[in-house]
């Protein structure tokens, strides 16, 4: 188990392109023990960089280090690999396989070649994520929370000490997104788990340190708190929506909720750690760019 | 039956941690027999752990889902069970896929049967020995890979070697084409060697399918394979009059010396499968 001191995340100057994109540009953040949440719109490299932090994309050049080893080299991303968990954004299955067939598969690439013992650790990690009355069901007859939900119980399989879930509560109802919030809050401890996602309310929720992202570069590093801080004295209430405002809009009771500048009249009000989000990232969060 | 004695409780833990000597446990064991109080505070230090060990070891072979045809066929063979449920997920270890291959190969050997001592049937020999070489090579370019293999980036992230995984689902699948192959083989005209004249050439054009997979993706690199081979073996067919002069002694050193290169470009580049990290 990595100390508390040393980030388990240490990505540092990274670049990234895919084509004439560029998906990281001189990207720098530390993750360390405890859940570290990715905000940012699509595009923004969140997805990319999750694929590094799983030893399964390299970077053009920049320094990455996980649980305080180089993914570069063979040995040393063996042993990343034997401790981490890993649920990508949109995890294909074989659709022939029973739930529980599909994770003792993933649990046999983990090198648990024993039987018993495997068995017991994935219906182990199928309870943990509510699936112990699905589990022989065919995977192709499970609906797509509930096949969200076998990848996370893969990513569960043996404790990972790193565990890095790309928007795992999308698709996810809100019991579900609940549940997975236990799940996570309860596994992370002295772990370190890395998740992106699009909601502010799992951040808020789940996670003690935020990154947001955008243009393939850390906006921002610090606590929901001081995401939050950031548009303090920045929003405001108004009747009317003002002409310059860039982003408001109008709340269920009629008035228009601006972000930034203060219209004529209007009231401020606490912020939210979306409105801080929001602020940030300003228009962008607001279109739909192409996803890197 | 109860005794006018008891055993001394630190006696009996001792009986229950092991620390007893051969004697005296042999003598707690016979009073054990007879005494019910002695039984009950036996009972009461017994640790309940080994036991529930066992009742969990027989429930998880119980509760055990029922594998699949494939993976059950594997296993009757004598495969090891991780190694036969990584082979069941395996996208060209498929009953469809081994009806195609079979059909595909039989409608050649038949007609070869039917037309045999002709022209025509000369070239259905030909199809027959150029496809039965080149089944396996597709096989493996839908055995493993991006766009092929569901769970292919979850595989990449976990410590299983993915050379060794593409190995074991390569060897399956070219142990399952020879013995389709084979088998559609004895609808060939004449049991004699030209039924196994492909053997060889399907071993080359694998090994080459997973070389060239360490610059390419397995499907570009089993269509590159499969177009050079069909060429080749149509202009050395239509070249030399002879639609079985790719299968004759030339052509079999040839498949020796591309076995041979494909081994040693395989040992330098393996480790290229493990992902897009260098």
């Amino acid at each position: 188990m990595m100390s508390m001191s040393v980030p388990t995340v240490e990505i540092t100057d990274v670049h990234k392109r895919f084509g004439r994109t560029a998906a990281l540009a001189g990207l720098s953040f530390d993750a360390p023990a405890g859940i570290t949440g990715l905000l940012g719109p699509n595009g923004a490299g969140k997805t990319t960089l999750l694929r590094m932090a799983a030893t399964v994309l390299a970077p053009d050049s920049g320094q990455i280090r996980l649980l305080g080893w180089d993914p570069s080299i063979s040995d040393e991303r063996l042993a990343i690999r034997r401790r981490l968990g890993y649920m990508p954004q949109e995890p294909g299955f074989h659709r022939s396989f029973t739930a529980f067939e599909f994770v003792d598969y993933i649990a046999i690439l983990k090198e648990m070649t024993e039987r018993p013992r495997r068995h017991e650790e994935v219906r182990r990690v199928l309870t943990l994520v509510g699936l112990e009355g699905v589990m022989d069901r065919k995977i192709k007859t499970l609906s797509g929370g509930m096949r969200r939900r076998v990848a996370l119980a893969q990513a569960l399989l043996g404790d990972p000490d790193l565990l890095i879930l790309d928007e795992p509560t999308a698709g996810l109802d809100p019991e579900q997104r609940l549940r997975f919030r236990e799940i996570v809050s309860e596994r992370a401890g002295d772990r370190t788990v890395v998740l992106s996602t699009h909601q502010t309310e799992d951040v808020a929720a789940l996670c003690p340190r935020v990154v947001v992202m955008l243009d393939g570069t850390a906006l921002f590093e610090g606590t929901p708190t001081d995401l939050t801080d950031v548009a303090t004295g920045r929003v405001w209430l108004a009747p009317e929506r003002s002409p310059e405002a860039r982003l408001s809009w109008r709340t269920p009771d009629g008035a228009h909720r601006h972000i930034g500048d203060a219209p004529a009249g209007a009231t401020l009000v606490p912020p939210t750690l979306e409105d801080g989000y929001l602020l940030l990232v300003g228009e962008r969060a607001l279109v739909e760019p192409e996803a890197a | 039956m109860n005794s006018t004695w008891h055993a001394d409780p630190a006696l009996i833990a001792r009986y229950v941690s092991d620390n007893l000597d051969d004697i005296n446990a042999s003598s707690l064991e016979a009073h054990i027999l007879t005494c019910a109080l002695c039984r009950e505070t036996l009972t009461a230090m017994a640790p309940t752990a080994p036991l529930e060990g066992i009742w969990q070891a027989i429930e998880t072979v119980l509760n055990a889902p029922q594998p699949g045809f494939v993976e059950q066929v594997l296993l009757r063979l004598g495969i090891h069970e991780h190694v036969a449920r990584l082979l069941a997920a395996t996208p060209s270890l498929r009953l469809s896929w081994f009806a195609a291959e079979a059909f595909a190969l039989a409608s050649a050997a038949f007609a070869a049967q039917n037309t045999a001592g002709t022209y025509a049937g000369g070239t259905a020999l030909f199809l027959f020995l150029v496809l039965a070489a080149l089944a396996p090579v597709a096989g493996v370019a839908a055995a493993f890979g991006p766009g092929v293999d569901p769970s292919y980036e979850i595989g990449i992230a976990s410590p299983m070697r993915t050379d060794r995984l593409l190995f074991i689902r390569a060897t399956a699948v070219l142990v399952a084409s020879i013995a389709i192959g084979s088998f559609a083989a004895i609808a060939l005209p004449g049991l004699d060697r030209t039924m196994t004249l492909w053997l060889l050439p399907a071993l080359g054009l694998t090994l080459a399918t997973l070389a060239v997979a360490t610059w390419l993706h397995p499907i570009v690199a089993a269509s590159v394979v499969g177009v050079v081979w069909v060429m080749f073996a149509a202009a050395v067919s239509v070249a030399s009059a002879d639609p079985l002069a790719p299968f004759r002694l030339n052509g079999q050193l040839a498949s020796v010396v591309s076995i041979v290169a494909c081994l040693l470009i395989l040992a330098q580049r393996h480790s290229v499968y493990e992902g897009e990290i260098p």
